[in-house]
């Protein structure tokens, strides 16, 4: 991994500034909720605590079974369907002794009418459709003109004319279209929708109604109670005093309702409008990641609810306080609903001796909350995203500037290591910082190293020349020692010294080679001649002096015109030729190649047999190194490759060795450019 | 058959006879002790006169006052480093004949050409052996004789337009002379005792009685070409045969492709 793409990854770190905005965005939006709850359940129980008497009472002493009478909007038709009732689903639930027989009712006043929807459903056993007989209502109402009783005896579904009677005994008055009716079959039993003209102030009534059970015997479900009579029904209409009491204290922005303890709403403070408007799924997305886990998905009502059983009433009920947040899937707007009990004796300390008349249910609904948390999310994220990349960029080019003159170092090092030149110029050396201060030590090093280099190449000359003076005093002492006469003994000793003197000889001399080189470089001949023919000429003549190896040509096939100093490359030539016949064994192939390229001229040395060894590589063509790992009696000081890299690099070329693959042997290359540096 | 009878091993024998006729006056200059007193025991043993000097004003106040007939010389004397130069330039100007052979440890082509520019007639390095010392000094000698007459009717090879006195060390070409050193003539004596036959490096050594390496005997080979081509623009009668060595292409006849 790079330094650039360290320090990316590094800057991804940047990421959890996003992550902890919006961790502190959630703890905002509870905060700003628990605000909003605590202020609505105080306003609650304020409401709660200050119910006025006469409601409370009403509440204390309301019947254990009522009809809660609707306002219904429009006259609903005389159909069967309930359909047209709003919230049918909501009515007194009741059923038989037997358990049989499932009723709901439903009452409603429209205009001056009281209508009644009877909900019967039958056990399957029991329904059989067309068959009427046996089933019938008795209706009793206490108006105040009397007991009036109707009796609803359909002998076909459909619509019906009620035929009732008033007063007792023999004042009995028959009424004709005081009441209608229309009797609906339906899958699981039968509905009957009444209506009565003129009854809409009734207070109560009772009924019976008859069926068959499934011994076949003529049942009986009594309105009120399950015992043999009938009890009276208590109509209740809602409580608009209350309602107005309610809306005249409930704060604007929210809704209030008195609610009783089956559920039934008494009072309600009236619709306020939502403030806000619609908003997108791309708007409730990002407050669904902040506070969709404590926000419950739930269809807001567009009236105002008959009776509320669900989260938060039915604690409340229960006696606890209880706070709910939905939002609306279709409008996204948020509704926070608490509901406080209403308590029998508001001033009691224990609240055993107190009991839950109902409760006070406040709900504000705004999406103020929601647009305000996508707002600040919006800036959150894009603050922090900003700030992520500005410091990622920051950080990457940071990064890729330094990884750059790090490599810009590294490759002017590089160059430099194979110029192996004395004055180089490094980059970066001008620089403050510790890349700068790294360069110039680098810089200080290859100077150092160039000289020490220096140094070992004019070494070996200097050193011979120094030790020619006392080589000759000794080689000459022992050739005069030997034109003495000298016994056996001595002359023995003599001959040894003889032949010391000479290797040391060969020694000095072929140190002093390279440097004399060196000089001979300088006033080489340079001639143009035809390199194909010259290399046969080489070969020809490496083939006479080494008759018994087999030394092989690989020619360019055609005449390759080069300007160069013939005499030098023949030396270099030589040198590695030399090389590979001595490091090779007796069957070993030599090969010699000449490969024109398009910009170069690879001449090549190829032996089989031997293998370069791994250290050192680099330093194979410098002068006193030798990689020979035999050393015999002929003194080799590492100087013959020095020669041939002089001589490359007097042509503006290079000398490079490597190993064959496999173990196919050495090749040693000179590569020269065609063109004149 | 070797010119060179003159054979090292000849040393002793010279010695008994006792050559009192007339002993050769060799003068040494040479700053180091050790090496002047062996080459003077050397070739006082061979028979000759010897006066060695261990600097140039001692060596040419002597030289002035009596001219030895063979000078060797040291090219760094003492703490003058071309100090052989100066003295070389110095008896020039005595004896445009005197015979002189540097002798030094430096052995840069630089040097070897400034020597040899001086009028020196042979440029030897202190590796040589006592024997090739003797060998060339005697060579010298016996050119210097065969200059003056003394020698018999020289024997001259003729290679063309070569012609090669072995008595007289000279060589000439179109009857032109060419000014060789002793080292220079014996090359070319190898060379052409087989014309067309490729010499090597270490042939031409040997026959040179020097023990160089090939950067020397090329560089020799080099001004040996370039005194003929002085003479004859045309010359290339002295062809490298790279990888082998040298030879004498003969002349008038197509080149033989080994």
């Amino acid at each position: 991994m790079s330094l650039r793409n360290r320090l990316l990854a590094l800057s991804l770190l940047t990421l959890l500034l996003p992550w902890s905005g919006w961790k502190l965005l959630q703890e905002l939006e509870r905060f700003l909720r628990e605000t909003q709850e605590t202020s609505l359940l105080a306003t609650a129980r304020t409401l709660a605590s200050t119910l006025p008497f006469e409601q409370l009472s009403q509440l204390q002493y309301l019947p254990p079974n009522y009809l809660v009478l609707r306002a219904l909007k429009r006259p609903p038709e005389l159909d069967g369907y309930s359909d047209d009732w709003p919230q049918a689903e909501h009515g007194m639930e009741m059923l038989s002794n037997d358990q049989l027989m499932h009723l709901r009712l439903l009452a409603g006043t429209s205009g001056s009418s009281l209508y009644l929807l009877f909900d019967v459903r039958k056990p399957q056993n029991l329904n059989r459709p067309g068959d009427l007989s046996g089933h019938g209502i008795e209706i009793l109402l206490r108006s105040p003109r009397g007991l009036q009783r109707f009796d609803v005896r359909p002998e076909a579904p459909g619509p019906l004319q009620l035929r009732g009677e008033i007063g007792q005994g023999q004042e009995v008055i028959r009424l004709e279209g005081q009441a209608e009716g229309f009797w609906l079959e339906t899958a699981e039993g039968y509905r009957l929708e009444l209506s009565f003209p003129g009854q809409a102030r009734l207070a109560d009534f009772q009924f019976k109604l008859q069926y068959v059970n499934d011994s076949g015997e003529t049942a009986w479900l009594r309105s009120g109670s399950n015992s043999n009579r009938s009890a009276w029904i208590p109509l209740v209409p809602p409580w608009s005093a209350a309602s107005a009491s309610l809306a005249s204290t409930t704060p604007s922005g929210s809704q209030a309702w008195l609610v009783d303890r089956q559920g039934w709403v008494l009072a309600d403070s009236g619709k306020t409008p939502v403030e806000g408007s619609e908003s997108t799924w791309l708007q409730r997305l990002p407050y669904r990641w902040v506070a969709g886990g404590r926000t419950v998905q739930r269809t807001q009502p567009e009236e105002t609810p008959l009776r509320m059983l669900q989260d938060p009433v039915n604690s409340a009920l229960l006696g606890d306080e209880a706070t709910l947040w939905s939002q609306d899937p279709e409008t996204a707007v948020l509704s926070n609903t608490v509901a406080v009990p209403v308590w029998s004796d508001s001033q009691a300390d224990s609240r055993v001796l107190s009991r839950v008349l109902g409760t006070i249910v406040l709900q504000s609904s705004s999406d103020g909350l929601l647009l305000l948390t996508n707002r600040v999310l919006g800036r959150l994220l894009l603050t922090t995203l900003v700030i992520s990349f500005g410091l990622a960029a920051g950080l990457w080019y940071f990064a890729t500037r330094l990884s750059q003159r790090v490599r810009r170092l590294s490759a002017a090092v590089n160059v430099a290591m194979d110029k192996d030149s004395p004055d180089t110029q490094l980059p970066l050396t001008r620089d403050g910082d510790e890349l700068g201060e790294l360069a110039r030590n680098n810089e200080t090093l290859l100077h150092a190293v160039a000289d020490y280099n220096q140094y070992l190449q004019t070494l070996a000359g200097k050193l011979s020349h120094e030790l020619k003076t006392p080589l000759a005093i000794t080689r000459s002492s022992l050739e005069n020692l030997s034109s003495l006469p000298l016994d056996e003994d001595a002359r023995r000793f003599l001959q040894r010294a003889q032949e010391g003197v000479e290797r040391q000889t060969a020694i000095v001399r072929a140190m002093s080679e390279a440097s004399r080189l060196e000089a001979a470089i300088d006033s080489a001949d340079w001639e143009t001649i035809d390199l194909n023919q010259w290399l046969h000429n080489c070969a020809e003549g490496y083939r006479s002096m080494h008759p018994q190896r087999r030394i092989e040509t690989h020619l360019a096939g055609r005449a390759v015109s080069y300007s160069c100093a013939p005499e030098l490359l023949a030396q270099a030539l030589d040198k590695l030729v030399d090389n590979a016949i001595s490091l090779s064994g007796a069957d070993d192939v030599v090969s010699l190649a000449l490969l024109p390229t398009g910009e170069h001229i690879e001449l090549t040395v190829q032996n089989s047999g031997t293998r370069l060894p791994a250290e050192l590589p680099g330093r194979l063509f410098n002068s006193l190194v030798s990689l020979r790992e035999n050393r015999g009696s002929v003194p080799h000081l590492g100087l013959g490759l020095y020669i041939v890299r002089l001589v490359a690099q007097a042509h503006g070329g290079q000398a490079s060795a490597r190993n064959l693959p496999g173990t196919a042997g050495v090749e040693f290359t000179l590569k020269l450019p065609l063109k004149k540096l | 058959m070797r010119f060179n009878t003159q054979k090292p091993q000849n040393l002793s024998r010279n010695r008994d006879k006792g050559i009192t006729l007339m002993q050769r006056h060799v003068a040494i200059v040479e700053d180091e002790a050790a090496i002047r007193h062996n080459y003077e025991e050397a070739l006082r043993r061979y028979g000759y006169h010897v006066s060695g000097f261990s600097d140039r004003t001692s060596a040419f106040a002597a030289f002035s006052r009596r001219l030895p007939e063979l000078v060797i010389i040291d090219v760094g004397l003492g703490n003058e480093p071309e100090g052989g130069f100066e003295l070389c330039r110095e008896l020039r100007g005595l004896s445009k004949s005197l015979p002189i052979i540097f002798l030094t440890a430096r052995d840069s082509d630089l040097d070897v050409i400034s020597g040899l520019r001086l009028g020196a007639d042979d440029y030897l390095t202190k590796d040589i052996s006592l024997q090739h010392l003797i060998a060339r000094v005697v060579a010298l000698f016996r050119r210097v004789e065969a200059l003056s007459g003394k020698a018999s009717e020289a024997k001259t090879l003729e290679r063309g337009d070569l012609s090669f006195s072995v008595e007289r060390m000279e060589v000439s070409w179109r009857q032109q002379p060419v000014d060789l050193t002793v080292t220079e003539f014996w090359i070319i004596h190898s060379l052409i005792r087989h014309p067309g036959h490729v010499r090597t490096r270490q042939q031409l050594m040997d026959d040179a009685n020097v023990l160089v390496d090939d950067q020397t005997i090329t560089s020799h080979v080099k001004r040996i070409r370039r005194k003929f081509i002085a003479l004859d623009a045309d010359f290339d009668q002295l062809e490298t045969i790279y990888g082998a060595g040298y030879r004498w292409k003969p002349q008038h006849s197509a080149p033989t492709d080994e």
